[in-house]
Formats: C-alpha cells, structure tokens, sequence
C-alpha cells in the first residue's frame, strides 16, 4: 500500500511519531513511487516557504500607526481612541495627500515620506515654513506614480536605510478651559463668532504641546540609493549626520457640533503657528533637490510640473484629489485652500500672518464653513 | 494567599503590564499583520484586544506567554477572517484585485503592498480557502499541527492533506501567473 500525500507531508514536518516515522521510512526505501511523490511534495515545501518567507519580511517591516510609546498606553483600559486622533499632525495625516504634495514640492524628502513609521512627522520634516498655500496641477496619481516609481525600483527605502528619527514631546496633551488656554499658549486664540444652525462650541479645548522632530541623514546609504535608481546627482558628503529639526509648535483644537441625529453636524478647527524645520548649518537645499528631481524613475511629465513650482520652500501645494476639487480661496484675507473630494468632510486650510488654520466641517455646507471661517476673532 | 484576583498572580501592577505590553506588542503586531496580510490598522484592533484579554483574564503562569499571546490573537484573527462580512468584503476584494492593483496606493500599507512580489504572493494567498490560507501561513510561522488544529478545527488526521493540498495549489496558481521564473 502506498502513502497518500497527507501522511507523507506530516512525515516532512516531523508530524509523526516515532513508530510511525519508521514505518514510512521501510515503506519509502522500497518504493520509488512514493520516493518521488516525497520529493514533489519537499519542492512545494520549498518554494512555498522561499515565498512565505519573502512575504513576511516585507509585512515585518509595517509599523503600527501607533505603536508602542513610552507613556502612551499609559493605561490600556482607557479607550484613548478619541485622544489619539486628534492634534495637527492627525488632522494633517487625514490629509496625507497634502503632505505628500508638499513632500514632493520640497523634495528633499520624497525618501522620507514614505517612511514606514506612518507618522505624518516625518513627512512633515519636507515643510519648510508654511507661508503660502496653493493648489497646483500636479494630481494625486502623479503623486502616486512618483511613489510606485520607487518602490517597484528596490526594497532598500526604508527609513533606517536613509538615518535616525528621533521625537520629543514638551508634555502630554491637556483638555483646558478657553481661560486656560489663553494664557498657555504662545500666540492669541482665535474663536468662530458664527456657528452654522443649532451648532455649540464644545467647552473644552485640546492643547497640543510642542513636538520636536529630529532626523539625521545617513548620506551615505541615501546615496547609494540614489546610484541605484540611476541618479547622477549625489547629496553632498558634508551633510553626513547632519540633523534637521522639525518643530510643530504649540496647537489649540477646538470643535463643535449639533449634538445629534445620522447626520450630525461636526466642525473642527486645529490653529497653530506654522511648523517650521530647522536645516543643518551649510546644507543648499536645492543641491538636494536637484538631485532628486533628476532620478530618471520620475516620469518627465511630473518632473516638468515639479520644477515649475515656484517658492517650494515656503508654500504648501494642495494637489488635485482624485474624485474632487481644490479651489483657492481667501479666509480673512489670508491665502487658502478649500479640498472638496467627495467623500471626506470639506476642508479649509490656510494661513495668516505665520499661523496655519485647518477646518473640517462634516455635513456642512462650503458657504457655511467659510462664513464660520470668516468669523474667526 | 488564594483569593487574590487572576490577575495578580504575575501582573500585580499597572506599571508590570505596561512592561509585558512593551516587550511583546511587536511580536504580536507582526504575527497578526502578517496572517491578515498587511490590513495594519485591523492588526493593531486585534493585538489590542488580544492584550486586553491578558489583562483581564490572564493565564495562569507567566511561562511561554509570548505563545499564549499569539494563540489568542491567532484566534481572534481566524475569527475575524471568518465572520461573513469580511468574508464577501474579501471575496468582492479578490474580484476587484485588478482595479485595486492600478488603484493609487494612498496609504503607507498600501505603499508597501505595491512591492511586486509582496502583491503576488498576496494574490495567491486570497485564492485559497480560508481555512487552507489560515493552515499555511501557521504552519509557517512555526506552529504545530496540533495549535493549527485547536484553532482552524481542521482534524488532526486530515492536516497533512490539507497543507499538502494547499502547497501544490500555491506552486501551481504562482507559476502559472508569474511565468514559471520564480
């Protein structure tokens, strides 16, 4: 009698007993059938785990979007949930799209922007000053395309190939009083004087501490990378540990809503001076960006779009989202963007004299959030 | 003294299970990612859950937690996988997988996911049953057959089978789209 294929693959991965192992070893020594029905089976093994394994190493390198952090999951019995979503850099991670434009615009971080540690941070670090926001023509999918490019072009780009990323918090976020809030922060709160129908300010307002966003390039491995994608044009050997700070100052959040029903009104407003980055002494900013917007795995119709942005380092491009619009707009007499894209609520972004404004209104209408934008005081 | 609380028995603080938590929630986090295959956010609810399963009803020794801690979140993972509304959201994804591939990657998951072979290997895998898919991707991260059993009920006797049966069917569906080079 012959082995069938069950009992031959436990007898592979050592799934037998004793007496049993033996058995099936007499059997195999007198029988080529089964011999060669063993060896197809030990192929399949193989190749299955040469696959397997490949596949793991690569979903290992996913970080989860929270992660541990000292202090964090202080208390795991606490739903921090609603916590944790809040702040600039959640607000700004729900418009990844901006930053990623933004990472491009500044290119000195299209390698830092996909960076695995999902935090918005680190693509912040490509923000330079925010004084002017824009929309450009440039879409997600060029967006896309420009990411594919260099993902399908290797597997080395990931972060810690590129240099260390370090953060430091000044505090926890505190829930506070609009008192409160007037004397903790830097700068002078700003409060909606209108409110669309039978919507209420929340009592309590979020304030965000100061975060502080190290990160020290690795020239070196950046480099290689660069050779390796085709580029001509290396970073400079000078800038090898260097490091660029990104500060996100001090951030109020306030919200307000109707307080019920399916289709709840619900309007959020984050205020803040615009994060600014901090270059290392010497560093040309454009060396860098001359030598990533000349990789050839950047299509040239992107590239062409890319190099037209004038002022990069200090304006914030908003480009197209894929099922919406953008529209620049004017919000007490500071420069902005209103993002429509179908499904996520309306957003609002802009600035005023060094301070960036994001306002996200769910179920209301674009008339009504500009007339609360508008309203600020 | 016999009265104390489960949980006092190896986890008397706070400041204890915070050290658990931070020692193994890679482990974890990695393991469940991997058999979701990279659905990152689900992965990072189901090790939650998974901890808070060890705070509040822990095992009785501290000994082999990291294996506990995989079984229940291996658990929790085949349950989630299983239940019906995954499971057409999975079928309908399996359908779609062609648009989804010329989809724009947005996330940072799915930025990962556009790695060509992560997204071959991907492909296949869905084609399988779930309980096929569940048995392989145990088997290898180095479980028994017995742990495999406990958790996708498939028999003892018929797991060689089915791991033999799937095996053919990924080499098999792999060559065949992927032109027989890898």
């Amino acid at each position: 009698m012959c082995l069938d294929e069950g009992t031959l693959q436990a007898y592979l991965d050592g799934e037998v007993t004793k007496e049993k192992k033996q058995q099936i070893e007499n059997h195999l020594a007198a029988c080529s059938h089964c011999q060669s029905h063993l060896k197809e089976l030990e192929n399949n093994n193989t190749f299955v785990n040469l696959h397997l394994t490949t596949y793991k190493k690569h979903l290992d390198r996913m970080e989860p979007a929270i992660g541990y952090k000292p202090g964090y999951h202080a208390d795991i019995s606490k739903d921090e949930n609603h916590q944790r979503k809040k702040g600039v850099l959640a607000m700004l991670a729900r418009y990844k799209k901006i930053i990623a434009a933004a990472a491009v615009v500044a290119s000195l971080g299209i390698s830092l922007s996909f960076a695995p540690v999902r935090t918005v941070a680190a693509q912040l670090l490509t923000l330079f000053r925010v004084q002017k926001i824009e929309t450009t023509g440039i879409s997600i999918d060029d967006l896309n395309h420009i990411q594919r490019a260099f993902y399908n072009n290797g597997t080395k780009l990931n972060i810690e190939n590129f240099g260390k990323i370090s953060s430091q918090r000044t505090g926890n976020s505190t829930q506070v009083s609009w008192e409160e809030a007037q004397k903790a922060l830097s700068f002078k709160p700003l409060k909606p004087s209108y409110l669309p129908d039978k919507m209420k300010m929340q009592p309590r307002y979020d304030l965000e501490p100061i975060t502080n966003i190290n990160f020290t390039l690795n020239v070196k491995n950046v480099n290689a990378v660069i050779s390796e994608l085709g580029g001509k044009n290396l970073l400079p050997d000078g800038l090898e540990g260097k490091t660029f700070t990104l500060s996100m100052p001090q951030a109020l959040h306030l919200s307000a809503s109707d307080g019920g029903g399916s289709d709840i009104k619900h309007l959020s407003l984050i205020q803040a001076p615009s994060p600014e980055i901090k270059l290392p002494e010497g560093m040309n900013v454009d060396e860098v960006r001359k030598a990533i917007l000349d990789l050839p795995v950047i299509p040239p119709e992107v590239k062409q779009k890319l190099a037209a942005l004038k002022d990069w380092q200090n304006t914030l491009y908003v480009p197209q989202p894929k099922n919406g619009t953008t529209e620049e707009i004017t919000v007490n007499g500071g420069s902005g963007v209103i993002i429509k894209d179908g499904q996520s609520p309306l957003t609002l972004i802009w600035q005023k004299n060094g301070m960036l404004y994001i306002m996200n209104g769910n179920n209301i209408s674009a008339d009504e959030l500009m007339k609360t934008a508008n309203s600020l005081e | 003294m016999l009265d104390k609380s489960p949980r006092e028995r190896f986890i008397k603080k706070d400041a204890e299970f915070q050290k658990l938590y931070k020692q193994y929630f890679a482990i974890v986090f990695r393991h469940v990612n991997y058999l979701l295959g990279g659905q990152s956010p689900t992965a990072e609810e189901i090790v939650q859950e998974t901890f808070i399963r060890l705070y509040n009803s822990p095992p009785l020794t501290q000994d082999n937690l990291s294996a506990w801690l995989l079984r229940v979140a291996t658990n929790t993972t085949y349950n989630y996988l299983r239940s019906d509304k995954r499971r057409s959201a999975r079928e309908e994804k399996v359908h779609n997988l062609n648009c989804v591939r010329q989809e724009a990657a947005d996330s940072a998951e799915e930025v990962y996911l556009h790695n060509q072979q992560v997204l071959a290997v991907k492909e296949i895998l869905e084609l399988l049953p779930e309980r096929d898919r569940m048995c392989l991707l145990l088997r290898f991260s180095g479980f028994s057959y017995g742990e495999i059993s406990e958790i996708t009920g498939v028999g003892l006797t018929s797991m060689g089978t089915v791991l033999a049966r799937a095996q053919a069917r990924f080499k098999k569906e792999f060559l065949a789209r992927n032109g027989g080079n890898s």
